[in-house]
């Protein structure tokens, strides 16, 4: 199928591509359906979470794991049912951006990641109650940029 | 910012129709107890911030940014 998107105006996806989000992502609960744009050969790369039904809604995410060594936040058991997800390894997570409007005071929220089970490609935004920040620079001064 | 010491059980008032009451504390945890009309609307404070930070995310200007992004990160390669 194919989808209009914010950023690369119109591209061809395939149905099981679509992450399904059954609670949408918070202040925008009726986006169930999104799917992530990416670039396979890029070590180090912001990814696209764009909007299947609404083309002008996308989020710009990270990888947590490039970022913070050791991310490996606890999953509530009601978002581990949610998703359907028995174990750790069956789930990824994603950090959304807030890009600032110099890029180089970018955030990522590293306490509410979008965790995605891999295997049925449902996801949640997940709250933590592990001590991590909504706000953790892109750019910080330890990683350079 | 108004600070009170209260211990496990005690409570505070607030209005005349809303009370808060620290149930128990264990470590670093404190849980509360919170007795309040049906139509007030409480929610943990990381909800209301990741609301916020959901819509400013979603609000980056996108042309900008992805050329920038892509002038940091890299210019991507097409997919497959």
């Amino acid at each position: 199928m194919i989808i209009k998107t914010r950023d690369f105006d119109e591209l061809e996806i395939n149905e099981s591509d679509i992450i399904h989000f059954p609670n949408g992502i918070y202040a925008f609960e009726d986006q169930k359906s999104f799917v992530l744009i990416h670039y396979p050969d890029q070590d180090v790369a912001p990814m696209w979470l764009q909007s299947v039904d609404d083309p002008s809604l996308c989020f710009i995410v990270f990888d947590p794991i490039l970022y913070v060594e050791e991310y490996s936040p606890n999953i509530s058991a009601a978002d581990m049912n949610a998703l359907k997800a028995e174990k750790k390894d069956d789930i990824r997570y994603l950090a959304i951006s807030v890009i600032g409007k110099d890029v180089k005071d970018s955030t990522l929220n590293l306490k509410s990641p979008i965790v995605i089970n891999i295997n049925n490609n449902y996801a949640v935004q997940s709250i933590l109650e592990d001590d991590y920040p909504i706000r953790f620079p892109l750019f910080s001064d330890e990683k350079g940029a | 910012m108004l600070v009170i010491t209260r211990k496990i059980n005690e409570g505070i008032k607030i209005n005349d129709n809303i009370e808060v009451i620290v149930v128990d504390v264990s470590g670093e945890k404190v849980k509360l107890g919170i007795n309040a009309p049906r139509e007030i609307k409480i929610v943990r404070s990381e909800l209301i911030q990741t609301e916020q930070a959901n819509k400013e995310a979603a609000l980056s200007p996108a042309t900008v940014v992805t050329k920038d992004l892509i002038s940091l990160f890299g210019k991507p390669h097409d997919k497959k």
